[in-house]
């Protein structure tokens, strides 16, 4: 099986099997995989105010900062984004 | 040269004729079939595709952050006639196709590709997209190339999510319509 990992301006944009990307190891994905995911757990509770940014990593606390930022601008806050199936089904026909 | 057998011309007729019979149905015409004194009709064998031409790709992404644009390659050198895509878990903060999906392309309408996307609530609905624009350069839900699958969202409910383990499959030489 091949995997990779996808970089834009030296940073990661994704990971995964088949073709794409630069040729990583197993363990390379292994790794990189799990990071990914401990990021996203990290944004969606600082998101949802489960956490606090004291609790990230000082190394990550800039990108998850900004990736909760980048999501609050897109969805607003929490209480903001609840959205029925009729919103969705006419933002999907607002790009057709 | 040796002349060493004898055979009935006849049956070594109808023989070979029922070979090139055979190639022909295979290849899809009609054209005759030169029987070459030193390979006989090895060469126009060796011109027919193995396995029925049918070719399959799969494989997984996973985007390190939210994102707008994904992109599957693949080497066909055409346009897949079947995608499938879908997420291994339902994601917790995305209602958007995306954040939980399981989406079939259908082969060609009129210059269209079809989309059938099926939620897993129940609800289903078809989009196209402009067949002849390369991924990327089209904003819509999903476009394809001869090397590329690229799926787009325009809203931050339908963004492919962080962590999210995707699976996809692409097929060309079958159909679905």
């Amino acid at each position: 099986m091949r995997y990779y990992a996808q970089y834009e301006n030296n940073t990661l944009i994704a990971i995964g099997t088949g073709l794409g990307g630069t040729e990583i190891t197993e363990s390379e994905y292994d790794t990189l995989l799990a990071e990914i995911r401990e990021k996203a757990w990290l944004v969606d509770a600082l998101y949802n105010d489960e956490i606090t940014l004291e609790n990230v990593p000082p190394e990550w606390q800039e990108e998850i900062q900004r990736r909760v930022n980048e999501r609050i601008e897109m969805m607003g806050t929490l209480e903001e984004q609840e959205i029925s199936s009729d919103e969705f089904y006419s933002m999907l026909e607002g790009v057709l | 040269m040796a002349f060493d057998k004898v055979v009935d011309s006849t049956a070594l007729d109808t023989a070979l004729t029922a070979t090139a019979d055979a190639i022909r149905e295979k290849t899809g015409t009609a054209d005759p079939i030169t029987w070459l004194e030193e390979l006989g009709f090895s060469e126009a064998i060796a011109g027919i595709s193995a396995g029925g031409g049918v070719k399959i790709a799969t494989g997984t992404y996973t985007v390190a952050s939210n994102q707008n644009d994904v992109i599957i390659e693949h080497d066909f050198g055409e346009i897949p006639d079947v995608v499938l895509t879908w997420a291994d878990q339902k994601s917790s903060t995305q209602s958007g196709y995306m954040g939980y999906m399981l989406l079939g392309v259908v082969t060609p309408l009129d210059g269209l590709y079809a989309w059938k996307c099926v939620y897993t609530s129940g609800s289903s609905k078809i989009v196209y997209s402009n067949s002849d624009k390369e991924p990327g350069v089209y904003k819509s839900f999903f476009s394809v190339s001869d090397t590329q699958v690229g799926f787009w969202s325009n809203s931050a409910s339908s963004q492919a999510v962080a962590g999210l383990l995707y699976r996809y499959i692409l097929i060309k030489g079958v159909s679905l319509l």
